[in-house]
């Protein structure tokens, strides 16, 4: 029998002593679709959450803000289920004016701010022990860049 | 008929959480499932749906690794096709899969070394709406055709996936010959039809699974269990006389587009042509197509199917 079919191309692993490998693919599909029972309790709950913003009508802060952009919501969905870490707490959640949505990620010392803007691409804080340490701005679809940051906040 | 004795497994897993128990997920699984018909072909009209939910197909070819082939030959293969797909990728690997069958299937496995000139290597080449994908690796040829937009629709395999498959793989055979590369030895070839159902459409949580995927009862024998979080399905199949295997793949799945929590129905067979050449590669597809087409008709509702205008 063969092995597994159902392993997403850009899935990303991590051992029980850290530190994020790339999982040899199974799969030659090209559509991105997770598959729900593989997913960690902190993919489900950031995926909820997502929900919730997309949810938001327009003007949901009384300023006119838009809705959040199909291109935000693609990136950050894009974010939560391609990375396949064990031990990530769950990140929060919440809506951004001009159609973007905000991750906020604490980790130990190492706390990760993920803007996802309305064009797809991301701007990035990452913090120790609440000064920061790094930011910049990622087109979309920046992948390894998005693992980096992961790597980073799992030194936390 | 098979003489395997193991139809129906079911697993709960359940998690010990704040002092009570809940289920996080409930596992349906009948690996082994194998049957067999008489022939390859039943009589009866393959069936045919107006508006499928398929989202993309892929046919394969895994051969044997090219003793000749190096790097470079990955971009004067692309100067070649460049014009149909002016943009490539770099992605990592795939793994050999390949069915077996009876004894194959227990032998041990052997092990085997073999070192590695080149670094490992796939490459991408997408057409420029994003709609057509070609894979190579060596050792895997793969065409992949997928939904780009709202506004795109299944383009049917006689009148489009087939022929572009056959067009392309041609094409690959030519630029071997003119490097004086030998001519692929097939290993394994592959069809795979992956379909989304988003939510909303004939279901609206896992209790309405048996609505969509009528093998799934979701019925318990006790009253102990709660409604299941989600349900996974992975049934196999043996084609007539070994010719290859359907593995039928259902779940709770998130499109990561649109966030869309949709059920994923993959159909993927995977098998042997009887021989290098064309004409039966292209009889396998056929017939791993056919098993792709009436696996997913007999998997799936009458009522789905309704939805999906089933035209015979």
């Amino acid at each position: 029998m063969p092995q597994d079919l159902d392993e997403p191309r850009e899935r990303l692993a991590v051992g029980q002593r850290g530190g994020i490998a790339a999982k040899p693919p199974t799969t030659a599909l090209w559509t991105n679709v997770s598959s729900l029972s593989n997913a960690r309790e902190w993919q489900l709950d950031a995926w909820k959450q997502l929900n919730e913003v997309r949810a938001l009508p327009a003007d949901w802060d009384g300023y006119g803000s838009p809705v959040l952009s199909d291109r935000a919501l693609q990136q950050a969905c894009q974010l939560i289920f391609s990375v396949e870490v064990e031990y990530l707490p769950t990140p929060h959640l919440g809506p951004e004016s001009g159609g973007a949505v905000q991750f906020d990620w604490c980790n130990g010392r190492h706390a990760l701010e993920l803007h996802f803007l309305a064009d797809g691409s991301v701007c990035y804080l990452k913090t120790v022990n609440g000064d920061c340490e790094d930011d910049g701005k990622l087109p979309p679809g920046a992948i390894n860049e998005w693992r980096s940051l992961i790597e980073w906040l799992q030194e936390g | 008929m098979s003489n395997q004795s193991d139809p129906y497994l079911l697993t709960c897993f359940a998690d010990q959480f704040a002092g009570s128990y809940r289920t996080i997920g409930l596992k349906a699984d009948y690996n082994f499932h194998e049957c067999f018909v008489m022939a390859d072909t039943p009589n009866t009209p393959r069936p045919e749906f107006d508006l499928p939910p398929v989202i993309e197909t892929l046919l394969g070819v895994q051969f044997q690794r090219l003793e000749k082939w190096g790097t470079p030959h990955f971009g004067l293969f692309w100067q070649r096709i460049r014009d149909e797909y002016p943009q490539f990728e770099v992605q990592a690997p795939l793994q050999q899969q390949v069915e077996r069958f009876g004894a194959e299937d227990v032998a041990p496995k052997s092990l085997s070394l073999r070192l590695q000139q080149e670094p490992p290597l796939r490459c991408w080449f997408l057409n420029p709406t994003g709609g057509r994908l070609l894979q190579l690796q060596n050792g895997h040829f793969i065409h992949n055709w997928r939904l780009a937009s709202e506004q795109d629709t299944y383009p049917r395999y006689d009148l489009t996936i087939r022929p572009q498959f056959e067009t392309e793989w041609r094409r690959f055979c030519e630029f071997l010959a003119s490097e004086q590369i030998p001519e692929p030895k097939i290993t394994q070839s592959e069809v795979t039809y992956v379909n989304l159902i988003p939510r909303g459409q004939g279901w609206e949580s896992a209790e309405d699974l048996p609505k969509v995927f009528p093998c799934w009862a979701g019925a318990c024998s006790g009253d102990f269990l709660p409604t299941s979080e989600s349900v996974v399905l992975h049934a196999n199949y043996v084609l007539p006389n070994q010719r290859g295997r359907l593995h039928i793949e259902a779940g709770q799945a998130i499109r990561s587009d649109d966030a869309q929590e949709c059920l994923q129905l993959k159909l993927t067979v995977r098998g042997r042509p009887a021989s290098n050449s064309l004409p039966d590669l292209m009889d396998w597809f056929d017939l791993g197509r056919e098993w792709v087409v009436r696996g997913f008709t007999d998997f799936t509702s009458a009522p789905m199917h309704k939805l999906w205008k089933r035209k015979r």
